[in-house]
C-alpha cells in the first residue's frame, strides 16, 4: 500500500540565526579542538623534555623574569572587556558600539603583542641554546601565531564595519572574532603558567 | 522550544509546488571557463578531484614499488643504486599513505557524504577548495622535490637522528615535513566540512540512528583526523626547527630526545592507519547491503564498533616502538590495547556474515571487492595480533614480516573495499555503467597477484630478511620468495591498468546509468546520475534507515529558495529543521590563498622571508575572500521592512 510523501515546508524557518546554531558557529567550534590539541600536544612536549632533563631549567639559562610575563597576562585579561562587548553589541546589531569595541579590541590586542616581545626576552634563554630553550620560544611562537592570526580576522571585519553596510552575517562574524579571543586568552592561562612558573614549581 | 519551531513546518501542503529545476541550475551550476573550473566550491568536483588526484599519486607510488620489486628480483641487482632505492621506499610510503590512502578517503566522504544524508553542498565550500588546493600543491611540491633528485630518504616515518640535522643534509627531509604540513592541513580542513556536514546538514528525518553507515565510517574518521592530525603537524614543524633555525628538540646532546619524534609520530601515525580503514568499512557495508538487498545486520553494533575503534586507536602508538626499550608495563598495556582492538572488528565482520546468511547475493564486482577484503584482511589482522606480542615483534622487527602484515592490512583493509566502491559509485559520478567483465578480471588479478606478492614476505621476514634494503646476497634462501614476489607484482599492476582501461571504457561507451542502477538503498540513488549541480530538486525526507527502500514515496521539502544557493539546517540529533542558510559562491580567491601559502611554506625552508613574502599575498587573498561583494536580497529586503 503506497503512501502519500511526506511534505516539509520550511519556508517560515528564519534565515541564519546569529547564534550558535549557525553553522560558520559549529565549524570555528571545530578548528577551536583543533587549536587546543596542538597546544595540548606543546604541552606534553615540554612535559617529556622535562623528565628526560637532568636540569630544568639547564645551567646555562637562568630561571625566567616575571615582571613583564605578568604585566602582559594583565593586558590580555582587560582586552577581554572590548572582545566581551564586541561579542554583545554584535549580538544586538549595534553597528556603532560594535565598530568601537572591534577597534579597542584591536588597539589592546596589538599593544599584547608588544608586551609579547618582552616576554620573549623574560625566558631568559635563547631558542637554539637547548631544547629548553627550544621549547619555551616554540611555545610563545605558538600562541604569538594564533594573536596574529585573531588580530589579522578582527582587521578585517572591522574594515567591513567600517567600510561596507555590515549584513547579518558579518555581526555574527564579528561575534565570533570574540569567541576566538576568548579561546586565545584562556589558552594562554595553562601556557603561561607552564613556561613561567614551571621551572619554578618543577625545576632544577 | 524545537518542537513550537518544527510545528508549523510540518504542516501538509495540499498542493506543494513543484521547485523550479531551471533556476536551481542556474543557482548553483559553478562558472564556465578555466577560471570557472578553478573557482568551483561545488563538493561533487572539489571531491572528484581529490579522488582523481589522490588515484594519479596512487599510481605513482604503485610505479616507485614496482621498481623496487624489480630491484630485489634477484640477488645482488644493479637497476637501482642504495640512494634512489631509499628515496623510492620513502616516497612510495609517503605517497601511498599521504597523498593516496588519506585522500582518496576523505575525497569520496566529501563527495558522497552530503549526498547520503540530503544536502547540497558542504558547509564552508570556499574552504573545501582551499583544502583540496593545498594537498595538490602539497603533492606537488613533493615530487617536484623527487624529480629534482631532492625525494626524502629517511623513510616515511622520518626517524631521527637519521632525519635530523646532523645526518641529513639538504632539502630532502624538509621537503617532506613541510608536505605534511600540506597535506594535514588538508585533512583538518575536510574532517571539519565532513563533521559540521553530518551534524547540520542532514535531511528532515534522518536522526542519528538513521545515518548511513558509510556516513557514520567517515565521522569517525573525521574525529579521529582532529585529534590525530594536530600531533604530526606539531612533530614535523618541530623537525623544520630543528633542521633550519637550530633548536634541539630531538637531539639529545642538548637535551632533547629522539623517542619524542617516535611518541609525537605514532601518536598520529597509529590512528593514521584506522583513518584509513574505518572509510573501507563503510564502503564493505554500503556495497554488501546493496548486493544482497537487505539492511546490515546488527547496525547499532556497527555503529558503536566503528566509534569504538576511533577511540581505542589511539591507545595502540606505542606497539610501533617496542624494539626502543620502554619499561616493560608500558609494553604490557600495549600489548593489551593492541589485541582488544580486534575485538569490534570481529564484531563487524560477524554482522557482515550474517547479513550475507542464507541469502541470494548478487555476483557483481564490488561483492567480489569485499570477499577478497574478508580474506584479505583478516590475514592481516591476524599477523597483526601476533606482532602485538612483544617477543615476537622484536624478533620481527624491521623484516619484511611487518612489511607483509602491513600491506595485508592497508591493501587488503583498504584498497580492495575501495576498489570495490569505486565499481558500485562509477555510475553514480559519471552516469555510466562500468564494464562487468573487466571488472572480474581486476579482482582476480589483483587478488591472485596480492597473494603472490605479499604472502612470500611473511616468510622471509621469518627468514630474517630485513626491510628498506636495496640489495641482497645470493644462497640465504631469499632468492626464490623475492622473485615470486616481483611476479606478483606483476599481476597487481596489471590490475591496476585494467581498472584504468574499464574506467576509460565505460566513461566513453558504458551503458547509461539510471538514477538507482543496484537498486541500493541510501540518497545518493535518488537523485539522477551524475547528480545535478543542486544535489537534489528537493531536499529529501526521510523515515527510515533505508529511504529508498520504504513503500511511501520519498518525503520532501519544500520552502527553500531557489534561486539563491541555500542549504536546509537541521538539529544535530533528531535532524528537526533549524533555519536556512545560504551558502557563498564560487570564488576564485581559495586558489590565490593556497597558492600564496604555498610560496610561503616552500620558501620557508630557505629563508624565513618567504613566510612574509606568502603572507603579504594570502592576507589580501583572505581580504578579497570575506569581502562582501554583492548585496544580499533577504538582508535588503528585511532592511526595507
Amino acid at each position: 500500500m503506497s503512501r502519500q510523501a511526506v511534505v516539509v515546508d520550511v519556508s517560515r524557518l528564519h534565515p541564519t540565526p546569529d547564534d550558535s546554531r549557525a553553522l560558520v558557529w559549529s565549524g570555528t567550534l571545530g578548528m577551536l579542538v583543533i587549536e587546543s590539541t596542538v597546544f595540548a600536544f606543546a604541552i606534553v612536549t615540554y612535559i617529556y623534555l622535562r623528565t628526560v632533563a637532568d636540569q630544568w631549567p639547564p645551567r646555562t639559562a637562568g630561571l625566567p623574569r616575571l615582571f613583564f610575563p605578568i604585566l602582559n597576562l594583565g593586558v590580555l585579561f582587560v582586552s577581554l572587556a572590548p572582545a566581551i562587548w564586541a561579542d554583545r553589541a554584535a549580538k544586538k546589531q549595534d553597528r556603532r558600539s560594535t565598530t568601537i569595541a572591534l577597534a579597542l579590541s584591536l588597539g589592546l590586542g596589538a599593544l599584547f603583542l608588544v608586551g609579547r616581545i618582552f616576554e620573549f626576552a623574560s625566558l631568559n634563554c635563547r631558542w637554539n641554546s637547548h631544547a629548553y630553550g627550544s621549547i619555551t620560544w616554540t611555545i610563545l611562537g605558538l600562541h604569538t601565531f594564533h594573536v596574529v592570526a585573531s588580530l589579522i580576522e578582527t582587521a578585517i571585519i572591522l574594515a567591513v564595519f567600517l567600510l561596507k553596510t555590515p549584513a547579518q552575517r558579518h555581526f555574527l562574524d564579528a561575534r565570533l572574532d570574540g569567541v576566538y579571543w576568548y579561546f586565545v586568552v584562556a589558552a594562554w592561562v595553562p601556557l603561561w603558567a607552564l613556561v613561567f612558573l614551571g621551572p619554578r614549581m618543577f625545576g632544577r | 522550544m524545537r518542537g513550537a519551531r518544527f510545528a508549523p513546518a510540518q504542516e501538509r501542503v495540499p498542493v506543494p509546488p513543484e521547485p523550479d529545476v531551471a533556476v536551481l541550475e542556474r543557482t548553483w551550476r559553478q562558472p564556465r571557463g578555466i577560471v570557472g573550473w578553478l573557482a568551483s566550491v561545488d563538493h561533487k568536483a572539489i571531491g572528484r578531484r581529490y579522488i582523481v588526484t589522490a588515484l594519479g599519486f596512487f599510481l605513482l607510488g604503485g610505479i616507485e614499488a614496482f621498481l623496487m620489486r624489480l630491484q630485489l628480483a634477484r640477488p645482488e641487482n644493479t637497476l637501482i643504486n642504495p640512494d634512489l632505492y631509499n628515496q623510492l621506499f620513502t616516497m612510495h610510503g609517503t605517497t601511498m599513505m599521504f597523498l593516496f590512502a588519506v585522500p582518496v578517503m576523505e575525497g569520496l566522504g566529501i563527495y558522497f557524504v552530503p549526498l547520503m544524508v540530503g544536502t547540497r553542498n558542504v558547509p564552508f565550500p570556499k574552504l573545501n577548495a582551499l583544502g583540496y588546493w593545498l594537498y595538490l600543491f602539497g603533492g606537488l611540491f613533493l615530487y617536484g622535490g623527487f624529480a629534482r633528485n631532492a625525494g626524502p630518504d629517511a623513510g616515511w616515518f622520518s626517524y631521527v637522528p637519521l632525519a635530523g640535522p646532523q645526518y641529513s643534509s639538504g632539502h630532502r627531509i624538509d621537503i617532506w615535513a613541510q608536505m605534511i604540513t600540506f597535506t594535514e592541513f588538508s585533512a583538518l580542513i575536510g574532517a571539519v566540512q565532513i563533521l559540521v556536514t553530518v551534524f547540520k546538514l542532514r535531511a528532515p528525518g534522518m536522526s542519528l540512528q538513521r545515518i548511513p553507515l558509510f556516513v557514520w565510517a567517515e565521522t569517525a574518521t573525521s574525529a579521529m583526523v582532529v585529534f590525530a592530525m594536530p600531533a604530526v603537524m606539531l612533530a614535523s614543524s618541530l623537525l623544520i626547527l630543528d633542521r633550519t633555525t637550530g633548536t634541539h628538540f630531538f637531539n639529545p646532546a642538548e637535551g632533547g630526545d629522539a623517542l619524542l619524534w617516535q611518541h609525537l609520530f605514532w601518536f598520529f601515525g597509529h590512528p593514521e592507519v584506522y583513518l584509513i580503514f574505518i572509510p573501507a568499512l563503510g564502503m564493505v557495508s554500503v556495497i554488501l547491503s546493496t548486493a544482497v538487498q537487505r539492511p546490515i545486520f546488527g547496525y547499532l553494533a556497527m555503529v558503536l564498533s566503528l566509534v569504538t575503534t576511533a577511540f581505542m586507536g589511539f591507545g595502540l602508538w606505542v606497539h610501533h616502538m617496542f624494539a626502543t626499550g620502554l619499561p616493560q608495563l608500558g609494553e604490557s598495556f600495549f600489548t593489551a590495547a593492541s589485541m582488544i582492538i580486534a575485538l569490534p572488528t570481529g564484531v563487524q565482520i560477524f554482522c557482515w556474515i550474517a547479513t550475507l546468511w542464507g541469502s541470494r547475493p548478487r555476483w557483481e564486482p564490488p561483492l567480489l571487492f569485499v570477499l577478497g577484503f574478508f580474506a584479505v584482511f583478516l590475514i592481516g589482522g591476524l599477523t597483526g595480533v601476533m606482532l602485538a606480542s612483544v617477543p615476537l615483534d622484536l624478533q620481527v622487527h624491521d623484516t619484511f614480516f611487518v612489511v607483509a602484515h602491513l600491506h595485508y592490512v592497508l591493501i587488503g583493509g583498504a584498497v580492495f573495499p575501495l576498489f570495490g566502491a569505486l565499481h558500485h559509485w562509477f555510475p553514480k559520478m559519471t552516469g555510466r555503467m562500468p564494464g562487468r567483465t573487466l571488472g572480474y578480471w581486476t579482482f582476480a588479478l589483483l587478488f591472485t597477484g596480492f597473494n603472490l606478492t605479499f604472502f612470500p614476505l611473511h616468510n622471509l621476514g621469518l627468514r630474517g630478511m630485513p626491510r628498506r634494503t636495496y640489495t641482497y646476497p645470493a644462497g640465504l634462501g631469499w632468492d626464490r620468495l623475492n622473485l615470486l614476489a616481483t611476479c606478483g607484482a606483476v599481476l597487481m599492476a596489471a590490475a591496476v591498468v585494467l581498472l584504468l582501461v574499464n574506467a576509460a571504457r565505460s566513461l566513453r561507451r558504458g551503458e547509461p546509468a539510471a538514477a538507482n542502477p543496484w537498486g541500493a538503498e541510501t540518497l545518493e540513488w535518488s537523485t539522477s546520475s551524475p547528480p545535478p549541480a543542486y544535489g537534489f530538486a528537493s531536499i529529501p525526507v526521510v523515515a527510515s534507515r533505508s529511504p529508498l527502500w520504504d513503500e511511501s514515496p520519498l518525503g520532501r521539502v519544500v520552502g527553500l529558495e531557489d534561486d539563491c544557493p541555500e542549504v536546509l539546517v537541521t538539529h544535530p540529533i533528531d535532524a528537526e529543521p533549524s533555519h536556512h542558510e545560504e551558502l557563498p559562491r564560487a570564488s576564485i580567491w581559495p586558489l590565490v590563498v593556497a597558492l600564496a601559502v604555498t610560496v610561503g611554506f616552500i620558501g620557508s625552508i630557505f629563508s624565513p622571508l618567504w613566510i612574509v613574502i606568502g603572507a603579504a599575498v594570502a592576507i589580501p587573498g583572505a581580504v578579497a575572500w570575506y569581502w562582501p561583494t554583492h548585496p544580499e536580497p533577504r538582508q535588503l529586503e528585511e532592511a526595507a521592512r
